[in-house]
């Protein structure tokens, strides 16, 4: 049957089916009655009672309909449901609720159509002035990639006894569903370069206050009695203290570039872009260093310009990153410089690149953090089956080639500036470059004067 | 292949089971039925008349035939167009025109397929897509027998007239009316009076912006 989303009749309005048994049958039967032919009495008879029978069985009253969305946030993969509670009038035998999928959604049952029958006696027991329970629908929803997308619209629509009789609700507003990256696991075992925090978890380059045993000293004035190594104090005959190191945290800034979207996307379940890649990896990094007590800063470019977050830490600032990473878009903005909020990154924080390094401005915009002297760590999200994706065309590959020997030397170009650029792998992807730059950070260095 | 739908949140009872497939296979089994039906019933009524005229179709007949089968057609397409209504009242004219006996026993099983005609397209509407449930499917399947029960009953009724060689013509019409209004009669009293429901309200919900909220999806 023909859906009409975009206007909802408030009252019960006969159908086909009805004018189909009302005006069949009657006209067969003035025939009979006319011609004197019994036979035809005898068709036009089911019809005429179903068509009583409808009429007798009207609905009188509209139902009453409330929904609500379950989740406005999830995951990718995740599902919620869009829960709608009517209560049926007398006389009401089927309801059904349908909702509009949109793209990267699946709903469920097929077609996000939700049907089922209402019991008579318990259409009737309103009529009583009893409340009766609700009939409840449910349409799944199931987000297969993040993003921001509105659900909907949906409606509901009730029929009567023989599908005489319908109502169709309002069409019900689409609804926000925010879906964030799915939860990529990360762990890193690797030290964070250049600690400069107060509180944390990473060792610093300083001695101070923490757990990890640095040496033994002679006691100073402020020393904490506590520290006092009685064995070695003993033994050379004055106080000895134990130092640590200290521990700090870092403050990691995450830059994504989303200015390509290169490949397609298959969602949570296929094939990845290097959009999702970027996303993913962006919000498995942000779990892991805000759960490990890190500042996290969040850079985006994409067709928005500059979506900056500032540092923050903690869980809600890991939902905070994962709502800006949603709101991403592919393009980029004209006239706009990455390079214009350089300045104001901070010094000596972490810098990590998102990006699959095949435009010119999030090359520009590394080499110029390069150049800065910020520690900066570009991780490639770039697929790596980008040239293969489409067999039935061997021009592709060919550019594809091209184009990667280019971006090979462009990325040459960048590292020959001492930026390291990683594959995104999953967890450790980034260990063993973090642990140079360490090394790194710790050699002594030669300053221009 | 199935999966098991992981819902977003915590504490929630909603599981989505069997993702896709089966519904499909649901939908094809139901949609095949629902349109078989559509299709067979016109074409039961059509050999009845064959089989009640007992003779070639003439061209009147073959011209009533060939616009049962496009209406069939349409209807199948479209089963919630006038071309339902349309069908009916051909096949009844095609009866009309081509059985000259008005007490055949082949009226009954054609009045049994318009029956089921009109069940099927009443059914195949009340949904966007054929997909009744299984309590559905036993209440139409119910209803449609006791509807060709008495249906059953008036067609005994015209033969019992016709054994009794009374004069039929005018009586039964009038007899059959006063039936139908005597179940009128009753399905109206077992209705009881219907008191005042609230109109219909959308529970409105504001708009998320980039608000931070159901910070229980990440615990």
């Amino acid at each position: 049957m023909t859906v009409d989303l975009e206007r909802g009749h408030q009252h019960w309005v006969p159908t086909t089916s009805h004018a189909r048994a009302a005006v069949g049958g009657i006209v067969v039967a003035i025939v009979a009655a006319v011609t004197g032919r019994p036979d035809l009495l005898v068709m036009a008879t089911p019809l005429l009672l179903i068509a009583v029978w409808s009429a007798m069985t009207r609905p009188d009253a509209t139902p009453l309909v409330r929904e609500r969305l379950a989740h406005r946030r999830i995951r990718e993969g995740e599902a919620t449901h869009w829960t709608f509670d009517i209560y049926p009038s007398p006389g009401t035998e089927e309801v059904v609720a349908w909702a509009v999928a949109p793209p990267s959604t699946q709903l469920w049952p097929y077609g996000g159509v939700s049907a089922v029958g209402v019991s008579t006696q318990a259409a009737r027991s309103r009529s009583g002035g009893t409340s009766i329970d609700p009939v409840r629908l449910r349409i799944g929803v199931r987000s297969v990639r993040w993003g921001r997308r509105e659900v909907g619209p949906a409606a509901v629509m009730a029929s009567s006894a023989w599908n005489a009789f319908q109502w169709q609700s309002p069409r019900c507003a689409p609804r926000l569903l925010v879906t964030v990256p799915g939860s990529t696991p990360y762990g890193s075992l690797a030290p964070s370069p250049r600690p400069r925090g107060l509180v944390g978890l990473h060792r610093s380059a300083r001695r101070g206050e923490g757990t990890e045993f640095a040496t033994i000293r002679p006691f100073q004035t402020g020393d904490r009695l506590r520290r006092i190594h009685w064995p070695v104090s003993l033994r050379v005959g004055t106080l000895q203290v134990t130092a640590t190191w200290a521990e700090q945290d870092t403050h990691v800034v995450l830059v994504v570039d989303g200015i390509n979207d290169i490949g397609e996307s298959g969602g949570i379940d296929g094939v990845a872009s290097s959009l999702d890649v970027s996303a993913r990896a962006a919000g498995a990094l942000a779990e892991h260093y805000l759960l490990g007590g890190d500042r996290v800063e969040l850079r985006v470019v994409d067709v928005h310009g500059l979506t900056r977050l500032p540092a923050g830490g903690g869980r809600q600032h890991l939902i905070r990153v994962l709502d800006v990473l949603s709101g991403m878009r592919p393009g980029s903005r004209f006239g706009f410089d990455p390079r214009a909020g350089n300045a104001r990154l901070p010094a000596g924080g972490l810098i990590l690149v998102l990006s699959p390094l095949v435009s010119t401005q999030a090359l520009e915009q590394t080499m110029s953090l390069a150049r800065s002297g910020f520690t900066t760590l570009v991780v490639d999200t770039l697929p790596s089956d980008v040239a293969q994706r489409d067999p039935g065309n061997p021009f592709v590959e060919i550019a594809w080639r091209i184009r990667l020997l280019e971006r090979e030397r462009e990325m040459r170009r960048v590292q020959e500036l001492g930026v390291p650029i990683v594959r995104w792998v999953g967890p450790g992807s980034l260990d063993e470059v973090l642990r140079g730059l360490s090394r790194r950070a710790a050699a002594p260095r030669m300053g221009h004067r | 292949m199935t999966e098991t739908l992981r819902p977003g949140g915590t504490g929630s009872d909603f599981d989505l089971p069997e993702y896709g497939v089966p519904d499909d296979e649901i939908l094809v089994l139901t949609f095949g039925r629902i349109r078989l039906s559509t299709c067979v019933a016109p074409a039961v009524v059509v050999g009845c008349g064959v089989l009640a005229a007992g003779t070639v179709p003439t061209i009147r007949s073959a011209t009533l035939i060939l616009l049962i089968a496009v209406l069939t057609v349409a209807v199948t397409v479209r089963p919630d167009s006038y071309a339902g209504l349309l069908l009916v009242l051909t096949t009844a004219a095609y009866w009309a025109v081509t059985v000259p006996d008005r007490f055949s026993a082949y009226v009954l099983p054609a009045a049994l397929s318009v029956l089921v005609l009109h069940t099927s397209l009443a059914a195949s509407t009340t949904s966007p897509v054929d997909r009744p449930t299984d309590a559905v499917r036993r209440r139409w399947r119910r209803r449609t027998l006791a509807i060709g029960a008495v249906t059953v009953t008036v067609w005994l009724a015209t033969r019992a007239f016709h054994a009794a060689a009374r004069p039929a013509g005018i009586v039964l019409p009038f007899a059959g009316f006063a039936f139908l209004a005597v179940v009128a009669w009753f399905v109206r009293t077992r209705s009881k009076p219907l008191g005042p429901l609230p109109t219909p309200v959308w529970e409105e919900r504001p708009v998320v912006g980039r608000a931070i909220d159901d910070l229980s999806l990440f615990t």
